[in-house]
This record gives C-alpha cells, structure tokens and sequence, in this order.
C-alpha cells in the first residue's frame, strides 16, 4: 500500500496556491496535504496537527527523497500563515511545529528545522514549551534562536532567556546572553552585567558586547573598567559598546563619552572612534579640533577629519575654514583647501581665490586643483585665474596642478593660453592633455574649427597613444579623420591580396615570394582561384583598415596588404602595429615581426624597432584571420615616439 | 567588437592628478613599480576560495598592496594560497586572531555570505579598511549595525559590485540621471533563473574543512556536498540565491541610476517557484515588483537579463559587455558642464586603495552596498510571503507586518553574535 501511495504521489506535482510553489511530495496521503492547503480554515485547523508531525518525519530523515517537497510544503504553509489572510493557521501551526520539536523520535535535524519554521508563527503561548527547550541537549540551540526572534511579538519570551541564565552553562550563557542582547531585552542588562565578573573569558566577551545593546548609561562605569584592565580583545569589545551606548545617548550625554574616548585613546582607530563620535554631538562646535586633527600623525584621524569637515553643513563652517587658512602651517592649509574643494559653497570658493593668488607655491598648486573641482567657483573666472598663472608659473609642480585643473576646467578662454605655450617650445604630453580637454569645449562652444587645429597637432605630436585615441574619438568629418591618420603617421595607401582560404595553412606558407618586390599588376593563382591586387584607403583616424570591406570576408583566412614607404634618408625607426588577428609582417624582404594569436585591432599594439632605408621600403602585412572582422594598421615614429610622415605611394 | 565611444574628460582625468593636491597616486605619475615598500598597503585575505582567490590573483600583481595573511576554515584552500604569496605570508584558520594583528592595514572579505556582517563588523572595531564581496549582508537587519560600525571606526569599505566601475554602466546611469532618456518610468532587471539541483545526500565533509566554523552564525545541518563550495549561494541558509547573488549586481545599477543610492523603494510585491528536486532550496523563477517614493518602477524578473531603463522619451539597456540606447544616438552623448556626472572609477581594486590613501568614501561604500543589496532580500521576503509589503529604506524594516519583520533578521547560532 504504502508503495503504491509513493508511486502514485510520485507522479504528483503539487501546485501552491500562493505564487506557484512546486513540491516533490511525500508518502504522506495527497488528501492530507490539499487539506493543508486548503481555502477553508476549519479544514486547515484539522489537517495541521496531523501534517506537520508527518511531513517532519520526512524531513532530514534516513531517506532523503522526500526531505525537499516536504519542507518545502512546511515553508509555505508558514510563509501563508503570516499574511492577514490566514493569520488563523498561526496558533495550530506553531503549536505543532513546537510540539515536534519536543519529540525525540524525529531527527535532530528535523526538530531544529521545525523550531526554525515556529519562529516565524509563535506567540507568547508557545514559550513555555519552548523555554523547557532551552536546556534540551539536542535542540536547545534552535529553540534560544526561536525565543530571540519572536520576543518582539511574544511576552515572556526574553524573559525565558534570563531565567535560564543562572543555571546554564559557560557555553549556555553566551548563547543566552547572545539571544538577550539580539532580542534588545534591555530589562536583562542588571541580569547581564552581573555576570562581568565570570571566570569565562568567553562569558565576559559576551557580557560586553551585549552591554552594547541592552545597557545604558547606567553600563558604562562597568564597561569602563573592563576597557582599562581587560586584555585587547576584552577592550576592544568594551570600547564598542561604550561607543554603541553613547549612540542612544541625548547629545550632552554623549559628549563626555566620546571625549574620553578622544582623550584616553590608545590607538588611531579609539582616536577616530572618538573623533567621529565628537563630530556627530557637537557638529560645528567641533570644528576647531577637527581642523587640529588635519595635522594628526595618523593618516585615518586627517582622513577621517577631513572627510566630517567636507561634509559638515552650515557655510559657516566654509567660514571658519578661510580664517584660518592664511595662518595655518603649510601642511594644514594644503589639507584645508582639499576640504574647501569639496564643501560647494560661495565662501570656499571664495577661499580658494585667495589661496591661489598666495605667495607659497604649494599652497597655489593645491589651490588650482580645489578650485577646479569646487562645483561653486564659476569656471570662468577660475579659467581667468589659471590662464593668468599658466605662463608664470615655473616650478614643475604648479605647472602641473594647474595643466591638471585646466583639465577639470576645460574653458574655451584657455585654448589661447595653452597654444602659446606650445609655441613657445613648453609644449609636453601634460599641455596635449589640457588641450584636448579645451578642444571639446571649444566643440561644444561652436568653435569646430579651432577644435581640429588640437586634434591636428595632437596627431603630429602625441607620443602618449591614449591622447590618439581621445583626439580620434571626437572626429565625425571623414576629411578630418583622414587628416589625422595621416599626420599621425599611419600608412594610408595599402593593395591587398585577399582572402585566401585557411588561416592554419597560411600561417606557414606564402602565396608568393615575399623576399622580393611585389608587382601590383600581376595576378596570383590559389587552388584554382586568380586574386589580383586591388588598392585600399584607411579611413580610420587611428589608421585601421578594414580587410572585410577592401577585400571581402574572411573566415579563418589569411590576406596581404602592401604598402611603399619613402623615407628621405636611412634611419632607424619604430613600426607600430595593430591587427585582427594575427600578422606576418616583411619589410623590404625581411620578416621583422609576427603574431599568430587571436585579438582586436589595438591603436600601436606592436612596436618593432626597424631600420628605413633611404628612398622606397616595401612594407608587406600577411594578416591571419580567426573569424568575425579583421584588419591591420601600421605607422612609423621616430625612436622618441613622433610620428613620422613619410611619403607613400599612392594607386 | 570594437568600442569607439570613448570619454575624454574621463580619460584625461584618469592621467592627471586627483583634486586632492596632497596626493597623487603612483599610478597617476607612472611610477606603480616604484611604490616604496613603506608606502605599500598591508593586506589579509579572509576566504581564498573561488572568488577570494580570484581577488588573491589581482592584488599579487598589484604593485601597491603587500599580502601577509590569508584566512580560510578549509586548510586546501589555506594552504594553496600561502604557496601563492610566499613564505612572508602567514595563514589562519580563525579571522578573529587575523585582525588583532596591528601590522594588517586593510582586510578583502570573500566568504560565504552569511558571514559578511559579522566578519565586516569585526574588521571595522579592529581598524581594518575593508573590501567585502557582495552581496554585502545575508539579510536586511544586518544592514544598520554594519554601517554604523564602519561610520564609528571611520573605515574605508568598499563593496565587490565591480559593475559600477564598468564604463558602460556608469555612462547608462549618467544618461538616465541626466534626462537624456525622458522622464524615468521603469527599470528591468533579470539574470535567468536560479538553477535547481545539488546532491541531498548527506555525507562527511571533506576533509580538511572545519564544518562547524564555516556554518558559522548559519542553522547547524547535516552536511550535503553543495553546500560547500560555489553551490553554497543557493542554500538559504548561506544566501539569498540568484536574487542576491546576481541581483547584488544588477539591482545595485538600477539603484544607481533611479538615484535612490543609499535608500531603496517603499513596497514591493512578487512570485517565484522553488526548485522542486535536490538540495538547493533558494528560488528559482521570479517575477518582483518594486516601486519607489518618486513612482518609479523596477521590475525584476528572470524574464528578463541586464538592466533596462525605460523613459518617456528612450531607454538604454546595459550589461556586461553590452550597452544600447533608443534613439542609437544617446549613445553619442557626452556629458558637460553642468551635468551629472556618476562617480568615475579607475578600477575596483584601485578605486579602493586610493580611498585608502585618500580616506574618501569609495565609489561603492557601505551604504551603498546594503541599500542595494536590500532590495534583493525583499524580493525573496515578498516572494515568500506572496503579498505587497510596505517598506522604509531608511529605517531598513517591514511596516505593518510583525511577522515579516521576524525574517528581517536571523538571529545568530551560538556563540556568534553581531
């Protein structure tokens, strides 16, 4: 029968009524679970003393196979039960499930699992049994967690932990203290904190921690004591909940807490503990000793002051700020305008004015960038400010704050300033930066025109390859793209050959002698197949070429491109290259570089150091395609990373 | 695929120097590989399994952080990650005897999440700055005590959702911030279902693992295989599923870009299935439904994958690797003066050891991670309960339902407590 019955239920798949639920069943008889689940309360009422005990048995039992469906059933019933709708399932539910929990011929495991699933339904009426739990061996753990968390809803129910306090265990004691201080059963805290005094360590450990949840003022001298006299870990766990402590605390109360704290700390992180502490009772009173910590020797305690007076409201504290600006050492003024940076208010920006114009340069450099950053200061004039110190300023630091802050800034009215100084001969990868920067806001301004003069020279002149990419990044017109890829150095007029089937093969032969001149007017045979040279243009700004659109797709094949290059004079140089995928690369009969992985096109991803020769180079790119696109770009550049434009021949 | 759209300022930014002048990160000026020992940042590793080992990975080859301890309650685990840091390295099994140690600046947390909080909290009291793995908390109640015990040490915490670090996400989020997309009305999330399966034999555990420690604050159980290990994530004593474990991610962009950082929506209501075979017991299918104070709508949903934002006049969809836009042009955007702009961040591991020099918040503080880790605990309280609830992200609870409050908070297994 009882075969049958699982056969049979084997085949069921019970749907919940709430939201879907599906669950494995058990053996237990299918009427009895629709029963639980049924929309009549009477019906549940009868079915619940009889299906829990039975799907218990089933759960974390010797055969596992029903373990899932039937808690899963439990769950959802419980789920159910603490809506509104079926608020009436709650008593029989946790009465059962507590009941369970006492019967020692389920699992261990399936009696916690039962106690787990009655924290979720009971009430004050299940504490006794539950309370009786506590000093059960097996199932005492479960049934503390199930007290804790019903003691909001549950009268007694913190009460049972305290009661079991006296006479539990060591190991007992914490857990009940533990479930006193999660349950907040603040009436516990004389009941706790007598028993500071334990010869358990972990007792005391305890006791402190949990002083930090249900104690008061009324704590704090014991908590005080054990700070002073514990071991490290014990004045840790004290320290914590006097903290905790003053957080409930009106703020004059507080106060004292935290400023002995302040006052008697033994390490950065009591000092910022008492700092915080401070800051929080008495906000703008605590100004004047948040400004001193700026000069602290710990790095957190200047962080940590930093941060509460950058975030202090009130201008008034902006105020107070500027007055002591012009007085303060050198280290904390710095400090200082790295905190007006951030409070975005008319009088620090105000401030940081004043700093910028100051006599110390450190001071100025550190302005430029507040200033910059600060959402307050009106951008043109700071823009004012930097264009005026720009060509003044010698010291490489300030030159460097304030090319940076331009950065931040990037004002139309700068574009003048920065261009003087690369006609001046101090142009350098920082004055490229600024301009680019400028260069976008002059697009945004309508000034397109003065925009591509910055792109221009930044092509010509960038070494840095991110400034390519930025520059390349803003250019919609074709010509201009064009422009750049040429001044940049990119080879621009390629013929290819292409694609001939099969990477692999490829990648170790040739279809025609690379050791010698190519000529451009002959055709090469394949398997059968007659591929001519055909030529192709780069239209990328960063130089890449696409071999799908010069030549045609091709999957897993491999494809020429060739290239004359005439330099002036022999010279050595570096050739930069990018490829997807792989490439081959032949100067001048040479092979001078290979790569034969899988990988994007990459703005100069290669750099192989070659020699030109004077007059016609023969630059010959093998490139081997996985799948997807493919493409290659190269350009030449000087060994200090300038672009070499160098004649090509053109179809 | 080849990503044109590049975002200059950002870039130019990236190379210059912070807007604190005191400081310049070495990697700013190039000089990563010169970071004196003295100035390098001390760290421990607690969890070097499959996500902590990964971080273990990334921060070797950073050039600003030395490891000297690494934690683990399972001694494999242990023992091979000594082996990868060197003999200077020193190995624990208990993360409390870890912190006491003074010459230990900073702390990356990648356990099972039922022991973040926990872990976390000790860190902050021991004055450890902190890199924890999402998602953040096990459940809401957790959320409160962690935060306020970051604040009251002055930590540096930064949580593991790396998506905000992603170029795309934050371009999504900034042009949903800046109207480019209209006025806001609904967001999309999804990450396909939670799977279904896990072996429900109960057997020994492996060897070399120390069970007892690694359930932690978690109910006792048996021991089943998946348990260990990365099937941990969909127990419900150790996790909150798919819905945490990937809607930590892409619930946390949604919070980003509805800018409700740091609070959350205020009622939520949902479905979902179980698994019905195995041992994992976390959900399966869902289907949730958030709404916040400002009428937005977000939709989570194993319907859907990414994160979709919808406004009246567009809708920008993202996700790892992908970013599009309706109309195709937003996608041009840049913003300039006077715009929104998200939190630029050079990187997560980096991002994190400049807060640290800098003692600013990172790009994702701690009350970023619990506001956003929150909302994926209510859809699996929403789904359990199977009606609307009411909620307040500000005070983190469950309004009119005692009951539900009790699944707020598990209380801890002895002798743990928060």
């Amino acid at each position: 029968m009882r075969t049958r019955i699982r056969a049979a239920l084997l085949l069921i798949i019970l749907w919940g009524s709430t939201g879907g639920i599906h669950a494995q069943t058990t053996s237990v008889d299918e009427d009895l679970i629709a029963r639980l689940r049924s929309d009549n309360l009477q019906t549940r009422a009868a079915a619940i003393p009889v299906a829990v005990p039975e799907l218990l048995k089933r759960v974390w039992a010797d055969d596992m196979s029903w373990h899932h469906g039937s808690l899963q059933v439990l769950r959802e019933a419980v789920w159910r039960a603490t809506g509104d709708v079926y608020a009436d399932d709650r008593r029989p539910l946790a009465a059962a499930l507590v009941k369970a929990a006492a019967d020692r011929s389920l699992s261990v495991a399936a009696r916690c699992e039962a106690l787990e699933l009655a924290s979720l339904v009971a009430s004050s009426e299940s504490v006794p049994l539950l309370a009786e739990l506590l000093t059960d061996p097996d199932v005492g753990e479960s049934a503390r967690v199930c007290l804790v968390r019903i003691a909001p809803r549950a009268s007694g129910a913190a009460g049972a932990l305290r009661s079991a306090l006296a006479s539990a265990s060591p190991e007992r004691q914490v857990a009940l203290i533990n479930g006193l201080a999660t349950a907040r059963a603040s009436f516990a805290e004389q009941a706790v904190r007598s028993w500071l005094n334990s010869p358990s360590a972990e007792v005391r450990m305890a006791v402190l921690r949990a002083l930090g949840s249900i104690g008061g003022a009324q704590s704090l001298d014991a908590l005080w004591q054990a700070a002073e006299k514990g071991a490290q870990t014990e004045r840790m766990a004290a320290l914590d909940s006097i903290l905790r402590i003053a957080e409930s605390l009106p703020a004059e109360q507080a106060r004292p807490v935290y400023e002995k704290v302040y006052t008697g700390s033994r390490d950065s992180v009591e000092k910022c503990a008492g700092l915080a502490g401070i800051t929080r009772v008495r906000q703008a009173a605590a100004v004047p000793l948040l400004t001193q910590s700026l000069l602290a020797k710990e790095p957190d305690v200047r962080g940590l002051a930093a941060l509460a007076l950058a975030e202090m409201p009130g201008s008034s504290v902006s105020v107070r700020l500027a007055e002591r600006l012009p007085v303060a050492p050198l280290e904390q003024q710095v400090a200082i305008v790295s905190v007006l940076a951030r409070r975005y208010d008319a009088p620090s920006a105000l401030a940081l004015f004043r700093a910028a114009a100051s006599e110390r340069t450190e001071l100025r450099a550190a302005a430029y960038q507040a200033l910059a950053g600060n959402r307050n200061a009106s951008r043109q004039e700071v823009a004012r400010v930097l264009a005026e110190r720009l060509p003044a300023a010698q010291a490489p630091a300030e030159r460097s704050a304030i090319l940076s802050a331009v950065v931040s800034v990037a004002h139309p009215s700068l574009l003048a300033p920065l261009m003087n100084e690369w006609e001046a001969g101090r142009g350098n990868t920082e004055v490229l930066r600024a301009l680019l920067a400028v260069a976008d806001s002059c697009t945004a301004a309508g000034r397109e025109e003065d925009a591509a003069k910055v792109y221009l020279l930044v092509a010509e002149n960038a070494t840095d390859r991110s400034l390519l990419r930025m520059a390349a990044a803003s250019l919609k017109d074709a010509a201009l793209r064009q422009d750049f890829a040429s001044r940049a150095g990119f080879v621009m007029h390629w013929w290819v050959l292409g694609p001939l089937k099969g990477r692999d093969k490829w990648s170790g032969q040739d279809a025609f002698p690379v050791d010698s001149p190519v000529d451009l007017s002959a055709k090469v045979t394949v398997d059968g197949e007659e591929f001519a040279w055909k030529p192709a243009a780069v239209g990328d700004p960063l130089g890449e070429l696409d071999l799908a659109a010069a030549a045609g797709p091709g999957e897993d094949s491999a494809c020429y491109a060739y290239a004359e290059i005439i330099s002036p004079s022999e010279r050595d140089a570096w050739l930069r290259l990018g490829s997807d995928d792989g490439v081959i690369v032949y100067l001048n009969g040479q092979k001078v570089h290979e790569f034969k992985g899988e990988r994007n096109y990459a703005l100069d991803e290669d750099s192989v150091r070659v020699t030109l020769r004077r007059g016609t180079n023969l630059l010959l790119c093998k490139v081997l395609n996985a799948g997807g696109g493919y493409s290659v770009g190269a350009r030449f550049v000087d060994m200090e990373g300038r672009p070499l434009r160098l004649e090509q021949r053109r179809p | 695929m080849k990503d044109r759209r590049l975002t200059r300022r950002s870039l130019l930014k990236a190379g210059a120097a912070l807007a604190l002048p005191a400081i310049i990160p070495a990697r700013a000026l190039g000089q990563e590989d010169k970071v004196a020992a003295s100035e390098r940042i001390t760290l421990g590793f607690i969890g070097v399994g499959g996500m902590g080992g990964a971080h273990l990975g990334g921060f070797l080859r950073n050039p600003r952080v030395d490891v000297i301890a690494v934690c683990d309650v399972y001694e494999p685990h242990l023992r091979n990650a000594r082996e990868r840091v060197g003999e200077r390295c020193l190995a624990y099994k208990d993360f409390r005897h870890l912190l006491l140690r003074r010459d230990i600046d900073a702390v990356v947390i990648s356990t099972p999440d039922h022991w973040h909080t926990l872990i976390c909290i000790r860190a902050a009291e021991a004055g450890k700055d902190i890199y924890c793995e999402k998602p953040l908390t096990y459940s809401i109640g957790e959320g409160k005590p962690l935060i306020e015990a970051v604040r009251r040490y002055g930590r540096v915490f930064q949580v593991g959702s790396q998506q905000r670090s992603d170029r795309n996400f934050r371009f999504a989020c900034e042009l949903v911030r800046n109207g480019k997309i209209g006025k806001l009305h609904t967001v999309r999330t999804g990450f396909g279902r939670g799977p279904e399966g896990g072996d429900p034999a109960i057997t020994a555990p492996p060897d070399g693992l120390d069970w007892d420690f690694y359930v932690g604050p978690a109910p006792m159980t048996p021991f089943q295989k998946g348990r260990f290990g990365f099937d941990f994530r969909w127990f419900t004593e150790y996790s909150g599923g798919i819905l945490t474990d990937w809607g930590a991610h892409h619930n946390d962009i949604a919070q980003w870009g509805t800018g409700y950082d740091g609070s959350g929506p205020v009622e939520v209501e949902g479905t979902g299935a179980f698994p019905a075979t195995g041992a994992f017991d976390t959900v399966r299918d869902y289907n949730v439904t958030f709404t916040y104070p400002n009428g937005v709508k977000l939709i989570c949903s194993n319907q859907h994958n990414g994160v979709l934002f919808q406004g009246t006049q567009g809708e920008v969809a993202v996700n790892r690797g992908f970013l599009d836009a309706s109309p195709k042009d937003l996608l041009e955007w840049r913003p300039g003066p006077g715009d929104i702009r998200l939190y630029e961040s050079p990187g997560h591991h980096n991002d994190w050891l400049d807060c640290i020099r800098t003692r600013r918040r990172p790009i994702c503080d701690v009350e970023i991670g619990v506001s956003s880790v929150n909302i994926c605990h209510l859809a699996n309280i929403a789904i359990r309960l199977g009606r609307k609830l009411r909620y307040d992200p500000v005070q983190m609870r469950i309004l009119d339902t005692p009951e539900a409050e009790s699944l707020l908070f598990r209380p801890y297994r002895a002798p743990w407590s928060l």
